[in-house]
């Protein structure tokens, strides 16, 4: 369950960082466990130290556009397994970003924030909606979560809230 | 209201709704395929595994042959999941799902379709509300048979003047999303229209629709008028069209939208995006010398019959250049049948190219034409991220299927005119 107020290890990604790029399409067949898909976190994107040094609480921070291309699910679970306590990017591909609120992983869109350094520390209050780097100081406008999702994170996503609010199998569905 | 607004409030049970909202809207049809549905059919068996309605789901098989013992496997658990709840909308092997789900009539205008599959959007060229879902919100849609929208803005471009001739829907798509960015939709709807795109046949259409997702856009819509009727008529005889109060549910003339964009057709060039992202369009006589070792007409926004007709109009009485695999890959079994009926596939394994079953073809990078780390792509599909068709190290530039049949002659990218009969 996410905590609302976050702190962690910046690790920075640029622009249009696509769902190849996260997860890549080679990894997606067969029957794998959380551990498997964690491994394969960001592995099409380049990046020299992330595989093998991205641990639990480190936050992700990316350019416009994250999470664009395929509607899988990996993308997003992938960076959860992994630990991510977030990601902070200017802006969102939808369905990423909807898929991430439906398995808990708290995502932030923020103006700027691609400006923050690798290495640096961020603070991101999710009720607030405020971001901070704090190795400087400077606290960058972010987009608030509307409270139906914060609900949603809270509960740790879309399925312990459908388990909360769906009446046993034998009644009809329930509200959302 | 928008097109886009007319629709979710038609949906929601509201007079009127606003960009920003959230609504909630019932689901017309939610599809999902072998690769994905047995992600979540044992989180729906705990849940009671009861379906809202199994007549509004369909399931599709993608991957067709198994390319490995899994992937026989799940197709195998899937088709047991759709015999036991009593799912009749069951294709295997039809083709790709966006394509299964237009030719089986079940886009309606007005309508909300859903599918695990981020190109459901394409369905937008029917006047449906169509967009991509990940697997657990899909769960949430099979239980409850509703899914939440926040509603869109909307952008519309407006398509003045005629493609000229030799040019196709995919070199207009891919200049507009060059004068876009491959995140400027940023969750808008686009609404396509202008005389350009009346003109355009529904496959036609379906490119602009397909393309929305890969700009960022929430769903992209297109009026449906006679055409769209007449497509899914041609498909199903008996074709029932529902209440004409959804076929009305067009954009209002004085509706507000965020921005109108107007692009000429008339004076387009053909265009290849180079290797990265589809924004990154270049008019081919500017591109220079661009030798290919692969070329693929195939996927949801080149697979078509449209895309068929012209790669053969290029490739009778001419032959697939010695450096260059050509990999035909039809969209669906249905346009595969049509270009046997018509010679097409003739023409193209007299040129030698490799046509293939109906499916979604080399386009994810996991078989049926993979790339090696060097290799360049000619691509009539959509997407040409970095490592999309195999190594990180390979290239793919998209472009139509005129262009994409042309370069597999010359062995390099090339206009399509060169070849035109």
């Amino acid at each position: 369950m996410p905590q609302a107020l976050l702190r962690g290890r910046v690790w920075r990604f640029g622009q249009n960082v696509d769902t190849d790029q996260i997860y890549p399409g080679r990894f997606l067949t067969g029957r794998l466990s959380p551990a498997d898909i964690a491994g394969h976190a960001m592995e099409g994107a380049g990046h020299p130290r992330f595989q093998a040094e991205a641990g639990p609480g480190d936050i992700i921070v990316a350019g416009p556009n994250f999470g664009c291309g395929s509607s899988r699910e990996h993308a997003a679970a992938c960076l959860k397994h992994r630990g991510m306590a977030a990601v902070v990017a200017e802006s969102f591909a939808r369905i990423f970003f909807r898929n991430c609120f439906a398995i808990g992983l708290p995502v932030v869109e923020c103006g700027g924030i691609g400006a923050v350094p690798e290495g640096h520390t961020l603070e991101v209050d999710l009720a607030t909606g405020q971001v901070r780097d704090l190795d400087t100081g400077a606290a960058y406008p972010a987009r608030p979560i509307p409270g139906f999702l914060l609900r949603m994170l809270d509960m740790g996503g879309l399925i312990p809230l459908l388990e909360a609010s769906l009446a046993p199998p034998s009644t009809e569905e329930g509200k959302e | 209201m928008t097109m886009a607004e007319r629709i979710l409030a038609h949906q929601a049970g509201r007079d009127r709704v606003e960009p920003g909202e959230i609504v909630e809207v019932p689901v017309g049809l939610a599809y999902t395929w072998e690769g994905i549905l047995p992600l979540f059919m044992d989180d729906l068996e705990r849940f009671g595994g009861r379906i809202w309605d199994p007549d509004r789901v369909l399931i599709n098989i993608d991957h067709y042959p198994a390319p490995t013992i899994a992937h026989a496997e799940s197709t195998r658990a899937v088709a047991e999941f759709a015999r036991r709840h009593g799912i009749t909308k069951f294709f295997p092997h039809h083709g790709v799902p966006n394509m299964v789900v237009a030719e089986q009539g079940l886009a309606r205008p007005g309508g909300v379709v859903v599918g695990t599959d981020s190109h459901a959007c394409t369905l937008g060229a029917f006047g449906t509300f169509a967009c991509g879902l990940g697997h657990t919100e899909m769960l949430g849609v099979f239980l409850t048979g509703k899914i939440w929208f926040k509603v869109p803005e909307t952008v519309r471009f407006i398509f003045t003047g005629r493609l000229p001739a030799g040019l196709m829907a995919k070199d207009l798509v891919l200049e507009m999303a060059r004068r876009i960015g491959a995140g400027w939709g940023n969750y808008k709807a686009f609404e396509f229209t202008g005389e350009a795109m009346a003109a355009m046949d529904m496959d036609g259409r379906m490119v602009f629709a397909n393309l929305a997702t890969d700009l960022a856009a929430k769903v992209g819509l297109i009026a449906p008028d006679a055409r769209t009727r007449a497509y899914l008529e041609e498909r199903r005889p008996g074709y029932d069209p529902g209440p004409q109060e959804l076929w009305d549910l067009c954009p209002d003339p004085g509706a507000k939208v965020a921005q109108e964009i107007v692009i000429d057709a008339g004076r387009l060039q053909p265009l290849v995006a180079l290797p990265g992202q589809p924004d990154n369009g270049r008019p081919i006589p500017d591109l220079g010398d661009v030798p290919v070792d692969q070329a693929f007409i195939g996927t949801c926004n080149g697979g078509r019959l449209e895309d068929l007709r012209a790669a053969a109009a290029v490739l009778r009485g001419r032959s697939v250049h010695p450096r260059v695999r050509l990999l035909i890959v039809p969209a669906s079994q249905a346009v595969f049948k049509q270009g046997l009926d018509e010679g097409l596939i003739h023409v193209f394994l007299e040129a030698g190219a490799v046509v293939q079953a109906a499916n979604c073809g080399p386009c994810l990078g996991m078989h049926q034409g993979v790339l090696a780390a060097g290799e360049v792509c000619i691509s009539a599909g959509n997407r040409n991220y970095p490592g999309r068709m195999g190594a990180r190290a390979a290239q793919i530039f998209l472009g139509s299927a005129a262009t994409v049949a042309a370069s597999a002659v010359a062995g390099k990218i090339v206009d399509p005119r060169t070849y035109s009969q």
